[in-house]
């Protein structure tokens, strides 16, 4: 479990946090608390460098597409002949109580 | 005589495994988007197990700073275990060999990987005068390439070692004038 004030968190600032060789990357953005996994499922890569815009997820190694809010992949960059649906970003179930953010690296939406 | 007239070597070493690296140096997708300060695009014409021919466009040097980019068509291959080879031509004429070897050692029970470019090139007759500013001009660009592979193998070492397993889909940027051929090995 991994619990953080939610001071802490800035519009669109991620805040990354290894637990259990799981990497749980969480951000505040329009005004939701987002936390999903910082390794991409595509091939690794770090997605607590990626680009959010409009609750996509852009990965900085090959521009695929997550939405933030569903973990589906919309778009595979410039890998046009993966099919989407076939990966998807785990998010980790997310709770905000007394202005602490409590995350659950175990559970996975 | 030889055709090619310039030589250089570079040499790199990461505190990674020899399959990272391979696997990095296989990894065509990334080029124009992690190394965005050089590549421009990249592109799949034709695959055959271990050998893959690429067009990509380079933005480097005095294009960079220009709306052109300079086109490369290369052939690049994968020579198991431990060798990869380049042969690439520019839009200007010139061709590029590049021969990579890729060799695994410890230190101090940390596994290492060192890497050694060998680059040969024909240069044109009336460019020879200027070997070192090319010779300057080859450091600085694999200083930059390396940089930036670099932080990709590290990353790529420490989520499989968190248990992270490759997906297993295909991810080639293949060209929309369609693959010539397409067969894949998996090595």
């Amino acid at each position: 479990m991994i619990t953080i004030p939610l001071t802490e968190l800035q519009p669109d600032k991620k805040i990354c946090r290894w637990i259990n060789n799981k990497e749980v990357v969480l951000v505040l953005h329009n005004d939701q608390v987002l936390a999903y996994s910082g390794i991409c499922p595509h091939q690794g890569g770090p997605l607590e460098q990626g680009t959010i815009i409009d609750k996509k997820l852009i990965c900085p190694w090959h521009n695929c597409v997550f939405d933030l809010t569903t973990g589906t992949c919309i778009d595979t960059g410039l890998c046009k002949n993966i099919t989407p649906e076939k990966i998807k970003l785990p998010r980790f179930k997310c709770t905000v109580k007394d202005n602490i953010v409590y995350v659950d690296e175990n559970v996975i939406l | 005589m030889s055709y090619y007239n310039y030589t250089h070597t570079e040499h790199q070493e990461a505190p990674v495994s020899k399959d990272v690296v391979i696997w990095n140096f296989l990894d065509f997708p990334h080029a124009p988007i992690v190394h965005k300060r050089s590549y421009k695009y990249c592109k799949i014409l034709a695959k055959y197990g271990p050998v893959t021919f690429v067009e990509f466009g380079a933005n480097n040097g005095l294009t960079r700073f220009l709306p052109i980019t300079i086109k490369h068509l290369m052939w690049h291959q994968f020579i198991p275990p431990d060798t990869i080879l380049h042969l690439s031509k520019s839009s200007f004429g010139t061709y590029l060999k590049v021969v990579a070897k890729v060799t695994e050692f410890k230190r101090d029970d940390q596994v290492y990987t060192k890497i050694t470019h060998t680059f040969n090139m024909h240069i044109p007759f009336f460019l020879l005068p200027f070997k070192s500013i090319i010779t300057r001009y080859l450091k600085r660009w694999s200083k930059i390439l390396w940089e930036e592979d670099l932080a990709m193998c590290l990353r790529r070492q420490k989520v499989l070692d968190a248990g992270f397993k490759d997906s297993p889909l295909e991810t080639m940027p293949y060209g929309k004038e369609g693959v010539l051929v397409n067969e894949t090995t998996h090595y």
